[in-house]
């Protein structure tokens, strides 16, 4: 039987890597994706507590529901952007987005 | 509630009643996209923004109404509030008047994008149009729901429609380039708010704000940490959507990159709707435990202040220094809810939410003044810095006269609307006794005056760049919006009893 906190570290974890690899991460497209892995972290979360919280309800899945649908639509704006970046300078390198500086 | 056998019914009034702005402006978006798809390009282009503006005015009008639905609430006694689905969405002054201001604000900002079209053919005018009343539409929901799904979703609608909205110029590579900023950003914001609204879930048990700040009551002293970083979590990434430092590097670049309406969007409605969202989260879930965590508040408005005015110091660019002037705003308007936390009257709650709104409605007139000069001159200059407003003031008069108008009342210079708002916030910093923060406010807009003069010393002293001394054609919508500006600029600056006095008399939270 898994405990609470081992859900919990589980998406701390998740959480952390997600938001390493977003901060880091040199290809656009990695980027987006360790985003979806914050977004990941945040439903495991949700789930944990709406199975072992101090008041379980079904409220959390309902959550769960909307932040799957809201991540798709962000990805897909995300990609769509992302080519429109690509065809007007040649490169989805996070490091030469640099047209616009301090 | 229609009764039938025991059985009730939602009516289709009663959600009239509740959210008629909303599924007004829903349906104006959807009328819009289908009616594209019938029109050829011409019309299609002319109608979509005056279909636009007649359904932001229509849902104008649907909110003063409901401020007569509220006070007949109000003076019914009850002490409920009108709302749906057992507090899901909920209609009182506060939401209201934050609707006037999306409305408002989207209108002006429709108007403003008329030129905009006639000078970029290449933009799909119906796709934009249709974004932006789906923006204020997720605006709107921001400032009504009290149950987190619902903030969550009016949350990402806008955001999503504005990463739409500043990439739009597929042609235009600083457009993409801002686009993207926004959209990583922005997107990891969501899911920092995200995780610390699971947080709060799982110790409150529920999603809804109005049933959860009593939970929060009980548990504090229990789950203190757990509640403290969701609030921290929370904080973060709702700070990122009003660019709160050290939240805000997005918003240089984005501002920039966007195109001149859009750019006006972001800095007021969007802006104004991050605010309508914190202050529902932190005063509904939050209210009870308030004075333990407003310290967090104090010490981002303040480095917001201080921050946004210096790095505004160094800036050429004038849509990136107008940019940084309105990070230093959201400092400013972040105060009267950070010092709420030391005044426990109930009182101060109405003056702080009084004062929030009564310098964001400034500050959307100032802003969408500022943007529409900025669009005529930077066009006939050709670039955007600060040399495009030499010698102005020989050339089109009008322009340099009204550029300074809200120039100088975004620094807060007496007889201007942007004065008495800081003005109020003023009061209210002195009302709870931090001084400190009253000073830091007087000492930050003493930077800004600085930089502001800049503006008007090129504007006033120096000749122009450019040889001819044309005289600049100003468009009929753009002036239509530089004189909105001007007049309730002035009229607020010289008359602000006109809306304090209204602010003062509204049942915020339906009290």
């Amino acid at each position: 039987m898994l405990s609470v906190e081992q859900f919990l570290t589980l998406g701390a974890i998740l959480f952390c890597i997600g938001l390493f690899g977003a901060l880091t991460k040199r290809n656009i497209i990695i980027v987006l994706v360790s985003i979806e892995l914050m977004l990941n972290a945040v439903n495991i979360n949700l789930l944990t507590f709406a199975r072992f919280g101090l008041m379980p309800s079904i409220n959390g899945q309902i959550f769960t529901l909307f932040t799957m649908t809201i991540a798709a639509a962000e990805l897909a704006v995300g990609l769509a952007v992302l080519i429109s970046l690509y065809r007007n300078r040649n490169t989805s390198d996070v490091r030469d987005q640099d047209l616009m500086k301090w | 509630m229609n009764g039938i056998n025991g059985v009730t019914q939602l009516a289709f009034s009663d959600v009239w009643r509740v959210m008629a702005p909303e599924i007004l402006l829903v349906l104006g978006g959807f009328l819009i996209l289908v009616l594209d798809l019938f029109m050829n390009k011409e019309s299609s282009r002319r109608l979509s923004p005056q279909l636009g503006i007649l359904f932001l005015i229509a849902a104008f009008v649907m909110t003063i109404r409901n401020f007569g639905l509220v006070s007949d609430q109000t003076a019914g006694g009850t002490g409920e509030l009108l709302n749906l689905s057992n507090m899901l969405y909920v209609l009182d002054d506060f939401g209201n008047v934050f609707k006037l201001l999306f409305t408002a604000g989207t209108a002006l900002v429709l108007l403003m994008s008329i030129d905009f079209f006639k000078q970029n053919p290449e933009v799909k005018v119906a796709e934009y149009t249709y974004l932006m009343l789906f923006a204020t539409t997720g605006a709107m929901v921001m400032a009504s729901s009290l149950d987190l799904i619902t903030l969550f979703v009016g949350l990402e609608l806008l955001s999503i429609s504005s990463y739409v909205l500043v990439a739009m110029r597929r042609n235009h590579a600083k457009s993409a380039e801002g686009g993207m900023k926004y959209l990583v950003i922005g997107s990891i914001a969501s899911a920092m708010a995200l995780y610390g609204m699971s947080f709060l879930y799982g110790v409150t048990g529920q999603t809804n704000l109005a049933y959860g700040a009593q939970t929060v009551i009980q548990m504090w002293l229990q789950f203190k940490p757990l509640l403290t970083l969701a609030f921290l979590l929370m904080l973060i990434g709702f700070g990122v959507k009003v660019s709160l430092v050290p939240f805000h590097q997005w918003s240089p670049d984005t501002y920039e990159g966007a195109p001149n309406p859009v750019t006006a969007f972001l800095a007021v409605v969007s802006k104004a709707a991050g605010f309508a969202l914190i202050l529902r989260t932190f005063l509904w879930g939050f209210s009870g435990v308030f004075g333990d965590v407003y310290i967090y508040l104090v010490i981002l408005a303040a480095l917001t202040m201080v921050v946004g005015n210096v790095a505004a110091l160094s800036q050429k660019n004038i849509k990136r220094l107008l940019a940084y002037s309105s990070v230093a705003q959201a400092g400013y308007l972040l105060l009267p809810l950070a010092v709420l936390g030391k005044g426990k009257s109930i009182d101060n709650i109405w003056l702080a939410l009084g004062q929030t709104s009564f310098y964001l409605v400034a500050y959307l007139f100032m802003t969408m003044g500022a943007f529409a000069v900025l669009t005529v001159v930077t066009r006939q200059a050709g670039n955007e810095t600060l040399e495009a407003f030499r010698g102005l003031w020989k050339r089109a008069p009008f322009l340099a006269v009204s550029m300074a108008v809200f120039v100088l009342s975004m620094a807060g210079m007496p007889l201007t609307a942007g004065f008495i708002g800081k003005f109020y916030i003023f009061l209210g910093t002195i009302n709870t006794e931090m001084y400190w923060l009253g000073g830091l406010l007087f000492a930050t807009s003493a930077i800004a005056f600085y930089y502001y003069f800049g503006v008007l010393k090129a504007m006033f002293l120096k000749d122009s760049a450019v040889q001819s001394h044309d005289k600049i054609q100003v468009p009929v919508s753009l002036t239509v919006t530089i004189a909105i500006g001007l007049i309730g600029t002035l009229a607020l600056g010289i008359f602000p009893d006109l809306l304090m006095k209204f602010l003062n008399g509204l049942h915020w939270f339906g009290q």
